[in-house]
């Protein structure tokens, strides 16, 4: 058989091994989870799929979908988040893929996350003052709060991540704490975060005073 | 009570004066009356001191037993309200959990009667909890504090952070330390 010959049953054999519907176009579904924190979902986030909008994700961050495409396909994603989030500079990308499920009950929906990141965080303080009752607590210099009769305050402030934010306790009108006028430096991270303050005040004892005597009359004989 | 019979005559001065020794002696009707009546008023006194005591100190355990019966049916009405399987995500942060009207006004009567050493005693609990990062109990007291002092928006925003340390919210079925 002449190269010829073996080149064409060759060609021909490839042919026909081929998947005829790779270039189909096909119906896939796809499922996108909008998180705000790894976990959480998100609703009320806009999602475009290859230039078309295709929904608004529910309270459990999800947007079903069926998209069209052939196999292999990449469709870019974009979506908008809700007022307070923000979304990653970068769209993200969608490759189709076709999968089967292992009992055959219907191919599986591809499935992708998207995220939307919370523009402030909760940043929370607990202060827990020893021997430090009735102190006001300021927060970057602004009194905002004041430690109860057991020296315990609560306070809260939202903000971008890596906000920086001092506390102090004010303790101008009680002069016998030591240390005084304590600070503390808290760096609010990309989550909400409960700040726990401990402070311990020691109290200076009061200078002892004798006790004033009566001038006595003395009588000179 | 009667005088002496026989009356003692001192020698008279030079003024010629004669002075009745019994007067000063033995005591009148009048005075063995004060005398009776000061003791039966220190004896009222002390009585009616005595009743002031018990009846303060049994208005103070009323009163208290009066607001521990109110907090616990806000707590029981508070436990009750809570469904069996919450929502995936959590309806309202701000508030909590599902109330009916009963609940609100328990809770309204609660709210009025919690004095400010007891609010005091709730925040130190809550403090404690979380300065022992026990999360799981530190949602539940964080949930009564939001709900007893809605006003304060410190407590919400703690309860939402402890519920997002927890996953409370998230896809994934939730702990038994978010209810």
């Amino acid at each position: 058989m002449s190269l010829t010959a073996w080149l064409v049953i060759v060609l021909t054999i490839e042919l026909l091994s081929c998947d005829p519907t790779t270039n189909e176009t096909k119906s896939f579904a796809v499922t996108l989870i909008v998180e705000s924190d790894p976990g959480v979902g998100l609703g009320g986030a806009r999602v475009v799929v290859g230039g078309e909008p295709v929904g608004e994700s529910d309270s459990t961050g999800r947007v079903q979908t069926r998209v069209f495409g052939r196999v292999g396909q990449r469709l870019s994603i974009e979506h908008e988040c809700p007022s307070g989030h923000e979304a990653p500079p970068e769209p993200a990308t969608l490759r189709l893929r076709e999968f089967r499920a292992i009992d055959a009950s219907g191919s599986p929906a591809v499935e992708m996350t998207l995220t939307c990141r919370p523009t402030k965080r909760i940043a929370a303080f607990i202060v827990r003052a020893k021997n430090g009752s009735d102190l006001p607590v300021l927060l970057d210099g602004q009194s905002v709060a004041r430690t109860n009769a057991s020296g315990v305050a609560h306070l809260s402030t939202s903000g971008r991540p890596d906000t920086e934010y001092v506390i102090e306790l004010d303790t101008r009108d009680h002069p016998r704490l030591s240390p005084q006028r304590p600070k503390h430096l808290f760096v609010l991270p990309d989550a909400d975060e409960i700040f726990i303050l401990d402070q311990a005040f020691d109290v200076e004892p009061r200078p002892w005073r004798s006790a004033r005597r009566r001038p006595r009359i003395i009588k000179i004989e | 009570m009667s005088l002496p019979r026989t009356l003692v005559i001192r020698d008279a001065d030079d003024e010629k004066t004669l002075v009745d020794v019994r007067l000063g002696q033995t005591p009148s009707r009048w005075s063995e009356l004060r005398a009776l009546i000061v003791r039966w008023r220190r004896k009222t006194f002390e009585k009616a001191l005595g009743f002031i005591l018990i009846l303060g100190m049994s208005a103070l355990a009323y009163q208290q037993t009066k607001t521990a019966q109110t907090l616990r049916a806000a707590i029981d009405a508070l436990s009750k309200s809570r469904p069996v399987h919450p929502a995936p995500s959590f309806p309202d942060p701000e508030v909590g959990g599902p109330q009916t009207a009963n609940d609100g006004a328990t809770l309204q009567a609660t709210r009025r009667q919690i004095s400010s050493r007891e609010r005091e005693t709730l925040e130190n609990q809550g403090a404690a909890l979380l300065g022992s990062n026990d999360f799981a109990s530190a949602v539940s007291h964080y949930r009564l504090l939001s709900e007893l002092f809605p006003e304060d928006q410190v407590f919400r925003d703690i309860l939402r952070v402890l519920r997002t340390k927890l996953k409370c919210d998230s896809n994934q079925p939730e702990s038994d330390a978010c209810h």
